[in-house]
């Protein structure tokens, strides 16, 4: 054996799995190891930094902006709309190139790439007063933006599946939060500290562009990241996997189970995201709160969305029985609803409620999406996913509009509580489908550990001669 | 056992369907209509000496006959009385020399039930009024709309029996208009109105607020046209005079007593289907007693809107005071009232305890009076408890959807899996068992 190289035992079962690297003193070196995962761990959160900090820039500054550039509200909209459009498609488009052509290592670089340059042609545009070029630069923004988060779901499951993919997966919506929450904080005071300090050149322009470091974090971490897991991928012996077994027809072939999944997410979506849209005036209109008690409900879904995705994303790795979970954040969801449209109880607790179901949901769910479709498809699975979510967010918040204005805001209220019961309905059909099609897709946490040992990291739990093609 | 089972499950699902139908076949049967009051309705105008007039709607079913006076005779504020009488063959019937004699004292038993043969009859107990008293103009310097905020001032008043009132009757609808062509506040097409619509039946009216209404209801809408606002920041509130005199010997020589009961409420609802955004009634009962029965009521969603057209963006708030007993605000209302004289008598007026609200129209950033010079208020004023605002069938329909499909997917998916099991344990049982040869 020679001095640089060191075998080990990774598994304690009867099978031996060895492993070579270069130094085993170095733990953090070491991609096995807990500290070298917590590094990718931190790599992978810091990601989606600068898309959580840079999407809502325009609603931070709305006022400068408006003022500035001297635009209507409709215009001041279409920057939020130009960045929408292309996150419907390029999903599942970008989730299909991952897994066909580019891989996740160099799509996480081209996307965090597109992010950086779409948010610095925004800044740019805002500089020289050309809306064109800032709805340009919210376009390519939109492109690179969703894509890095089904980047960073491919990288989660790549090196998190055996365990904490839920607690992973809870890191990374509440990380998308911190950004979101840092930047509807600190944008106004920089753009201000840059009024007081009269420095030269535009200011919202300046603003802007320091708002880019954001984007430049993220894309830094989406280099080392790549650079990262090519290593470990050489050290580990792992399976490199071929883009030319997945093609775009074989979500055709997703086993239902992925399907119940699709339309859970998208009915729980609707109903949490286009809830929360209606904003200060419901709840001032319907329990009578002040305008401060009324933003503070509002914000309060987003503030939970902090310590609780990773919290109850922990429970949930630790437990298992991810249909129960899920099950669980749909009563929590039905309930919460039910308060706030069937009653005059205080608004907090269908609030809080609402904030739970928010926080339980997501983790969960898209870990199953990783139990049930192989690797080599999985950045398409999740770019469907996403694209669905996307496309129905965009198109219920206009529906949302107008029940509200032609049937008021209780029928609104029935309109997402049928939502939400049909998040229900099929989160109970998943758990009957998995019982008789026996996918052991809500079993213990321990059962789980043993099911991918047994079958591979890389595999999943369903029988994978349903996808594959004839 | 298999067999068993499933005889049992046969059973037990085609029980419990039957059992389903019927509970739901109760539930309409006890939500369907009771057996339907028909109710012939009447609106007439009575028109007297001079330019004098007055309302009359009469409802008449088998067992009650119920009937509205409306009139600004005297001059007098724009004045509701709400009379029930049992005897179905009732009418009000006016003797105008008496009505509009100048001494008050005279004017008693001017106004007053008789029966078809013109014989009086005694006077109801439970009788309500309600008067339109005073339309009121503030500066809102707080842009709260709220006129008991002591920072908002310059209040004065347009007290509405100095107005020229002109009645007439169009349809089903009666409209009393008031101008005044002496002051500056009044061009050529200024206006106060009330508009009084009686209903014979339930249901709800297509134009905004969509109130429910029912056989013993009629819609007034009061409406400011045109007023010219003394400043940009000029806001207008009416005042409303209430009150429920009854006794069960109301002869002109009893005192009238003072144990009915004025009392206002806000109701909280859950269902703004109808009026979007507006989930509050205001409401004013009218009971003989503290907890009897209410005799009469007057109810409002809380809102107004700024167009002739009602739309969702023409809203506005509006928001009353409470009730008060003082003197000073509905003293004036009464006694020189021509139509209470002549149905209770001055001096018993002076007995009356009638209550008085202000219900003032605007919110906060809604361009104040003056961004369309137009308020219109509708309420709903009755006998009885106002009728129950209820779901819509879409409503319906969609909560019991989105309740009871999980609940028969959970029962069909637990019957099946236990069926799956018995099927399951049944086999390998049977598969333990070797053939004997």
């Amino acid at each position: 054996m020679k001095e640089e190289e060191t075998k080990y035992l990774l598994s304690k079962d009867s099978e031996e799995i060895l492993v070579t690297v270069e130094n085993r003193k170095c733990g953090i070196c070491d991609p096995t190891r807990f500290a070298h995962r917590m590094v990718i761990l931190t790599l992978m959160s810091f990601l989606s930094f600068g898309p959580g900090f840079c999407t809502d820039t325009p609603a931070a500054l709305h006022d400068q902006i408006v003022e500035k550039l001297n635009i209507d509200e409709a215009t001041f909209m279409g920057f939020y709309s130009w960045y929408s459009w292309p996150n419907m498609i390029m999903c599942l488009v970008g989730g299909y190139l991952i897994d066909r052509y580019i891989g996740v290592r160099l799509g996480g670089i081209i996307f965090a790439g597109l992010v950086l340059a779409g948010h610095c042609i925004f800044a740019l545009g805002a500089a020289v007063r050309l809306v064109w070029v800032m709805d340009a630069g919210r376009f390519v923004f939109g492109v690179g933006c969703e894509t890095l988060s089904i980047v960073q779901n491919t990288y989660s499951v790549l090196w998190f599946k055996t365990s904490d993919l839920s607690l992973v997966f809870g890191l990374q919506m509440s990380m998308r939060m911190i950004a979101e929450t840092i930047n509807l904080n600190v944008q106004l005071p920089i753009y201000n500290a840059i009024t007081e300090t009269n420095f030269p050149g535009d200011t919202l322009g300046i603003t802007l562009f320091i708002a880019s470091f954001s984007c430049i974090i993220s894309f830094t971490c989406a280099i080392v990241l790549a650079y990262l897991d090519k290593r470990a991928e050489k050290l580990t012996n792992r399976e490199k996997h071929d883009g030319t077994q997945i093609h775009l027809t074989d979500i055709k072939k997703f086993p239902i189970q992925i399907w119940i999944i699709y339309v859970i997410g998208l009915a729980v979506n609707v109903s949490l995201v286009t809830f929360t849209g209606l904003g200060v005036a419901y709840f001032e209109q319907k329990f009578g709160v002040s305008p401060a008690t009324s933003h503070a409900l509002n914000s309060l879904l987003y503030f939970l969305a902090i310590p609780m995705p990773p919290l109850l994303g922990f429970i949930v790795d630790v437990t298992g029985y991810h249909v129960y979970w899920i099950l669980l954040a749909m009563v929590f969801c039905m309930l919460g609803l039910g308060f706030m449209t069937f009653t005059h109880l205080t608004p907090w607790i269908g609030a809080v409620l609402l904030s739970l179901s928010f926080s339980l949901w997501y983790s969960p769910l898209y870990a199953l999406i990783a139990f049930i479709v192989p690797f080599h498809k999985l950045a398409t699975a999740y770019g469907f996913m996403g694209s669905v979510l996307n496309l129905c967010a965009a198109v219920m918040a206009q529906i949302s509009g107008l029940i509200v204005d032609s049937g008021g805001y209780f029928m609104f209220g029935i309109f997402v509580c049928a939502w939400s019961s049909m998040a229900m309905i099929f989160t109970i059909i998943l758990y009957f489908v998995d019982v008789v099609k026996d996918s052991q897709l809500n079993i213990s946490a321990k059962e789980r550990m043993h099911k991918i040992s047994d079958i591979g990291d890389n595999e999943s739990v369903i029988s994978d001669s349903a996808t594959k093609e004839d | 056992m298999y067999e068993e089972m499933m005889r049992f499950l046969r059973f037990s699902t085609g029980g419990k369907t039957s059992i389903g139908i019927f509970f739901i076949l109760i539930v309409i049967a006890s939500n369907a209509e009771g057996t339907a009051t028909l109710r012939n309705v009447t609106l007439e105008k009575i028109d007297g000496p001079g330019n004098n007039s007055v309302v009359y709607i009469r409802s008449q079913a088998e067992v009650d006959c119920l009937h509205y006076v409306i009139t600004t005779v005297g001059p007098t504020s724009p004045t509701l009385l709400l009379l029930k009488s049992a005897s179905n063959t009732s009418r009000v019937h006016i003797f105008w020399d008496k009505l509009l004699h100048p001494n008050s004292s005279v004017v008693e038993g001017a106004v007053h039930l008789v029966d078809e043969n013109g014989k009086p009859l005694p006077k109801s107990p439970k009788t309500s009024f309600y008067i339109f008293d005073e339309l009121l103009e503030y500066e809102d310097l707080q842009n709260s709309s709220d006129i008991t905020d002591p920072k908002n001032k310059n209040l004065t008043s347009i007290r509405l029996d100095e107005l020229s009132w002109a009645a007439n009757v169009t349809g089903f609808t009666a409209v009393l208009q008031g101008t005044d062509k002496n002051s500056s506040k009044f061009t050529n097409t200024s206006k106060v109105e009330l508009r009084f619509t009686p209903f014979s039946t339930k249901g709800r009216r297509s134009v905004l607020p969509r109130m429910a209404h029912n056989e013993l209801s009629a819609d007034v809408e009061f409406i400011v046209d045109g007023i010219a606002a003394s400043r940009p920041s000029s806001r207008f509130a009416v005042m409303l005079v209430v009150a429920n005199p009854g006794n069960s010997s109301f002869l002109p020589s009893v005192k009238v007593t003072s144990d009915s009961v004025v009392e206002q409420v806000s109701k909280r609802i859950i269902d703004d289907e109808y009026a979007p955004t507006i989930f509050t009634f205001g409401q004013i009962f009218s009971k003989t007693k503290q907890n009897s029965a209410t005799n009469n009521f007057w109810q409002w969603r809380t809102v107004c809107y700024v167009m002739p057209h009602h739309t969702n963006d023409d809203a506005t708030d509006v928001k009353s005071t409470t009730l008060t007993g003082n003197q000073t605000y509905v003293a004036p209302a009464l006694l020189d009232n021509k139509l209470l004289q002549g149905y209770f008598g001055f001096s018993n007026l002076q007995l009356i305890e009638a209550r008085a609200t202000i219900a003032g129209f605007g919110k906060e950033d809604d361009g104040y009076y003056n961004a369309t010079a137009y308020i219109s208020w509708t309420s709903l004023v009755g006998f009885g408890t106002p009728p129950p605002e209820s779901f819509s069938i879409t409503v319906i329909s969609i909560l019991i959807a989105g309740v009871g499909i999980p609940i028969v997917i959970i029962l069909i998916g637990s019957v099946f899996l236990l069926k799956r099991r018995f099927c399951d344990e049944s086999r390998i049982r049977r598969s333990q068992y070797e053939p004997i040869e």
